[in-house]
């Protein structure tokens, strides 16, 4: 039989005072094959002591460690494991202070509940396995999917750091949204401002020197979209399709002379066709890689062929077609940013109607001196000047019937441009209609000075915007809802402060790398909003900018860094672990790919084997919640670390031991090693009392449980069984608690089935901050189960 | 954008503004140019902090100095921009131009 060294700690007189310790000792004595000692303080260093001595003279297999939670010390007494030459992973501790000692004064209660609680972990400890760490290579190159702020600043943070990046934009041009913007707030500078690299020192460059496209780890490819991505973190493999430009990059001068012999004019939709461009032509002036394109769908090509007879180094070549590449990479970055919403589904202002309704981004090309009007804000209709001007804010915000969110950088972006407009013309006349004006932090300057510039601010929203037929003057009728009474307001220009939406396809990129979007807005979800604002559920997927959601520059060059600074630490430390994971019982498992669909994290894949379809766990992404083994209709999958014979053994420990001392009813309460564990601790550390009938079996997660499991206390003598877990929507593994929820539910339906009280099997979501919800719960299944 | 602007202009780059000696100037005119303009990133956007608000005081010193000499203060002149703003230096250079031509050519050159 395996020997256990069983260490019982009295913890100074912390567990003594309410535990026998010695009877506890003397118990487990009488086990088999069981050698007990008694401290009183194990995690000091002459605790560290005797349990090395005792392990190198007993030869001891496994070691049982009583006293406090294994939350505060397990991983100091793993240490002492390693030290002693015995895998880490041989250890089980039995939670006599936290959960026995603090939260029962009764001392013969407290000791019973002691004993069992020992003698299950020994139970346990005996079918405890080793578990070994490993090693993965992984590949040191990154691809960023969009090239904005966001996806540049992770770029350059990477390549720095000597990684290869791959940075891909679907658009000719990298920058992304702020190609369009002229100056940017908080500095009132031009956007074209990037972090540099190291090869170009300095502290920021002009993004058209940036040489983003000469820096050696760093390769732009633009006009080229993700179509595919297989494999998983170190080694995924993006299929890339390169629209063509008809243009050869490497050999293009940028001279412009076949945009000037080009007889074909379209609007130009970088300005919201408020110019024309010609079918061949640069985005931009400062577009980056300095390149010019061929519009596919306007250009006559081989019917004109003029641009490419004039070209002087040959650049032109209209035999290009779509290519496809394969990049092998070890992470991804998703940097898709935002785009502005369209308004012209609110009907009531017009936009797409009226000329002289517009959005902020028609503004922001107007105020650009390089843009279509050069620098003057003007009526549409007629190219005059606009000197009276409207800007309404949250169009397409804080609306139920459009976006119920708040775009949070539309008030900024109206107080900029009236600022910059007032201090160009101070007689410009600007009217700000708006709901509540949000400027956080020293933002609030903007407003200020907007007011000291005599801009006027009106709180309300227009009812209706009406257009004179003859003046082409845009006349809107607001309620004053600070001094009352409506009033109409005729004007030159009605410029819309648009919302903030996702970029269009979002949602088949998400399909495409296998993350999840948000389903109220549509942006790309975080794995965790508050903590792990850069990863999604895909380990060595993160995400940065706007792609989340509404944010303006220095939010995301800052979460760009951020999201460079994950995959830098996957890139190198991630590539060792410890093995506490699924593994899959080749033989018994008969493909019915229930655990690839159920896992949160997308770890299993199926593969073929023998001519046989079987489920394979990725070492690297598996976090060891055991989602998997609780759906496996076979158990044909199990956690190393928290398998199906660890968890019976440990119930029959139990409930043997806590079936000789008659008390009644039994709960056992399966906790999740995240919020419930932790909420049952924080019981003990504030010293709130419960009944003793409570015993506290320790899973990684609740998803682990199925009806099997609660079926299994219940046979052994429970009386109930009570699932403690994280509040729905805050599992640490994505939704583990949701599948618990439904097992809870099965369980329920066979009790009712074979006549049972449902009511024997119960769940309590809290946060571990909430440790009285564990307490009444406690409390009320003890009293619904003694009076039925 | 190909924006025009008087051919007179000679460009000297440099690494920051703050990198602008007095005595380079002085050196300008001693090889007889007529005018010294200094072209600066936005006031509180230096990419080094500080580096153009070191040149306007030196620029401040020259114009000085140059007055004293009976110059004329006006052929040194300092712009401050930012990358975006490539008509504000169309219209420094014409500024520039405007006021050294008041002044005239300069009695320096030989």
């Amino acid at each position: 039989m395996t020997k256990v060294a069983a260490f019982v700690c009295s913890c100074g007189e912390e567990i003594s005072k309410n535990v026998d310790v010695d009877a506890v000792v003397e118990h487990i004595k009488k086990m088999p094959s069981v050698i007990a000692v008694k401290h009183d303080s194990l995690c000091l260093p002459s605790g560290k002591e005797v349990i090395q001595e005792t392990l190198a003279r007993e030869d001891a297999e496994r070691v049982v460690i009583a006293g406090c939670s294994p939350k505060l010390n397990e991983i100091l007494f793993k240490r002492v494991l390693k030290d002693s030459k015995l895998n880490p992973y041989l250890l089980e501790m039995a939670n006599i202070r936290e959960q026995c000692a603090w939260v029962h004064p009764d001392k013969k209660n407290a000791t019973d509940k002691a004993k069992a609680l020992v003698s299950a972990a020994i139970e346990k400890a005996m079918k405890l396995e080793p578990i070994e760490s490993a090693s993965f290579t992984v590949n040191n190159s990154v691809l960023i999917i969009g090239a904005g702020v966001a996806g540049i600043q992770a770029a350059v943070d990477l390549a720095d750091q000597g990684f290869k990046v791959y940075l891909v934009d679907r658009n000719p041009t990298i920058g992304g949204n702020t190609n369009r913007l002229y100056m940017a707030f908080p500095t009132d500078d031009c956007i074209f401002c990037v972090a540099s690299s190291k090869i170009l020192p300095g502290i920021r460059k002009c993004l058209y020197r940036s040489s983003l496209t000469l820096h050696p780890n760093i390769e732009v490819l633009t006009y080229s979209e993700i179509k595919k991505l297989e494999g998983s973190v170190g080694n995924f493999r993006a299929t890339i399709e390169k629209k063509p430009k008809f243009v050869d990059e490497r050999l293009c001068i940028a001279c412009g002379r076949c945009s000037e012999v080009c007889p074909i004019e379209v609007p130009n939709e970088f300005n919201f066709g408020m110019n024309k461009r010609k079918a061949i032509y640069i985005p931009f002036s400062n577009a980056m890689p300095f390149t010019y394109i061929i519009d596919e769908k306007n250009c006559k090509f081989e019917a004109c062929g003029k641009c490419r007879n004039i070209c002087p180094t040959r650049a032109i070549n209209f035999d290009q077609t779509t290519t496809e590449l394969e990049l092998k990479t070890g992470a991804v970055i998703v940097a898709i940013g935002f785009e502005e919403y369209v308004p012209d589904k609110i009907s009531e202002y017009g936009f797409g109607i009226y000329k002289n309704v517009v959005t902020q981004s028609y503004l922001a090309r107007m105020l650009d001196p390089t843009g279509p009007t050069h620098g003057k804000t003007v009526r549409l209709s007629d190219g005059e000047e606009a000197k009276r001007i409207l800007m309404i804010q949250c169009v397409g915000s804080r609306d139920k019937k459009t976006n119920w969110y708040c775009s949070g950088i539309c008030c900024m972006f109206a107080l900029k441009h009236a600022i910059l407009m007032k201090e160009k013309n101070p007689d410009t006349d600007i009217i700000i209609s708006y709901m509540d004006i949000r400027t956080p932090g020293d933002y609030e300057s903007y407003y200020n000075k907007a007011r000291e510039l005599g801009v006027t601010f009106l709180r309300g929203r227009p009812a209706e915007i009406a257009e004179d037929p003859q003046t082409k003057q845009v006349i809107a009728k607001i309620e004053d809802t600070v001094s009352g009474g409506t009033a109409e307001y005729p004007v030159d220009l009605v410029v819309l402060s648009s919302a903030l939406v996702p970029s269009k396809g979002t949602e088949d990129l998400a399909k495409i790398l296998k993350i999840e979007v948000n389903g109220e807005t549509g942006f790309v979800k975080q794995l965790y909003p508050k903590l792990k604002t850069v990863d999604t559920r895909i380990k060595g997927i993160y995400v940065c900018g706007a792609a989340t959601g509404p944010k303006d520059i220095p939010q995301s060059v800052t979460e760009g860094s951020a999201a460079a600074s994950r995959t830098a630490s996957i890139l190198t430390q991630g590539t060792s672990r410890d093995l506490a994971i699924a593994v899959v019982d080749e033989n018994a498992c008969i493909g019915c790919e229930i655990c690839e669909k159920v896992c949160p994290h997308l770890a299993i894949r199926m593969i073929a084997k023998d001519e046989k379809k079987i489920a394979q766990v990725s070492a690297l992404e598996c976090n060891g919640c055991g989602v998997c083994s609780a759906n496996c209709l076979i158990g044909a999958i199990q956690l190393k670390h928290s398998g199906l014979e660890q968890l019976f053994s440990y119930l029959s420990g139990l409930l043997t031991e806590v079936k000789k001392n008659g008390l009644r009813p039994i709960i056992i309460c399966f906790a999740c090693d995240e919020c419930g564990y932790a909420a049952i601790d924080v019981a003990g550390i504030n010293k709130l009392q419960y009944p003793a009938n409570a015993f506290v079996v320790r899973v990684p997660c609740l998803g682990r449980i199925s009806a099997l499991e609660i079926f299994k206390a219940l046979e052994g003598g429970a009386d109930g069984v009570l699932l403690v877990g994280c509040m729905p929507d805050r599992c640490h593994y994505v939704r583990g608690n949701q599948w618990s929820q439904v097992h809870l539910e099965i369980t329920k339906a066979i009790l009712r089935a074979i006549g049972l009280n449902e009511n024997k099997v119960n769940m309590c979501t809290l946060l571990s901050a909430e440790p009285t919800k564990f307490v009444d719960a406690i409390n009320e299944m003890i009293k619904n189960l003694s009076s039925s | 954008m190909k924006l025009q602007y008087n051919p007179s202009v000679r460009m000297l780059r440099l690494p920051c503004t703050g990198r602008v000696d007095v005595l380079h100037v002085l050196k300008a005119f001693e090889l007889g140019a007529d005018g010294v303009m200094v072209v600066a990133c936005k006031k509180g956007e230096c990419a080094f902090e500080t580096g153009n608000l070191a040149a306007e005081r030196r620029i401040m010193f020259v114009k000085k100095l140059l007055n004293q000499l009976g110059l004329g203060s006006d052929r040194v002149n300092i712009y401050f921009l930012s990358s975006g703003e490539a008509d504000k230096f169309v219209a420094a250079v014409k500024d520039m131009v405007e006021k050294v031509k008041k002044l005239g050519p300069s009695p320096l050159k030989k």
